[in-house]
């Protein structure tokens, strides 16, 4: 279903946010009363289908045209997806010095979706204000070079980097007082 | 690069919806070209000065800088 290299439909954005918004919802009303999906699955691991089944949805919905994908949209996809392939790689290389500083440290599935949701979830974010909000996009920019706090797009991205490294910083320092 | 749309819209009486659906773009797109945040394509620049029934260069002009 989800080609690499090919859009899908507005039809998928749409089927991939009801299955984010589903996910979001049983998670809500999970925190509240304890359901269960299946009998013998524990909490931990109902919690990471759960997050992957919101990712699924996310990640449908990021890879999915617009009802009217004209060459505004085009053009605001190309700069958001740098700039979350650029957040991506700063998230990767800044994990891979964490371990291999912390050599003892082990990530667990439920640990590593941080980074695809983080991803996912900045760069659905950049897309819709560039989409919805005309004024905090800077179209003059060069698509292939986006600086870090200059102009519109910049000082965007810059709030993005700034506040990935603080959920990530945060989600790290979890996973260490948890062992 | 500056352009004459919001003037031509005006002689013709139509609104930005209407420009977006003959040219198949988006409304937001129209709004973008015409306040000059967003330089189109050549092929858009065509199909809206075709629309007026006008020269690209007559619609679309170049600044100094550009």
């Amino acid at each position: 279903m989800i080609g690499f290299g090919k859009m899908h439909g507005y039809k998928t954005k749409v089927a991939g946010l009801v299955i984010a918004g589903a996910g979001i919802a049983f998670w809500a009303i999970n925190s509240f009363a304890e359901l269960k999906l299946m009998p013998k699955m524990t909490a931990e691991q109902q919690g990471y289908m759960i997050w992957w089944i919101v990712l699924f949805g996310l990640y449908m919905a990021a890879f999915s045209k617009e009802k009217n994908d004209d060459e505004r949209v085009k053009a605001i996809r190309a700069k958001s997806m740098l700039v979350c392939f650029n957040l991506s790689m700063a998230v990767l290389m800044s994990m891979s010095i964490v371990l291999f500083i912390e050599d003892n440290m082990v990530f667990r599935a439920s640990d590593i979706i941080i980074v695809p949701t983080f991803c996912i979830v900045f760069y659905l974010l950049m897309f819709h204000v560039g989409l919805y909000f005309d004024n905090a996009w800077d179209y003059k920019e060069d698509t292939n070079h986006v600086s870090l706090g200059k102009g519109k797009t910049g000082r965007l991205y810059l709030v993005i980097v700034l506040l990935a490294a603080l959920v990530l910083g945060y989600a790290l320092y979890q996973i260490q007082i948890r062992r | 690069m500056k352009n004459t749309i919001k003037v031509e819209r005006a002689k013709l009486s139509i609104t930005q919806t209407d420009l977006a659906k003959a040219v198949g773009v988006s409304k937001q797109t129209i709004h973008s070209v015409e306040t000059g945040r967003f330089i189109p394509s050549s092929v858009l620049a065509m199909k809206i000065a075709r629309y007026f029934k006008l020269p690209v260069e007559e619609v679309f002009q170049l600044e100094e800088g550009d």
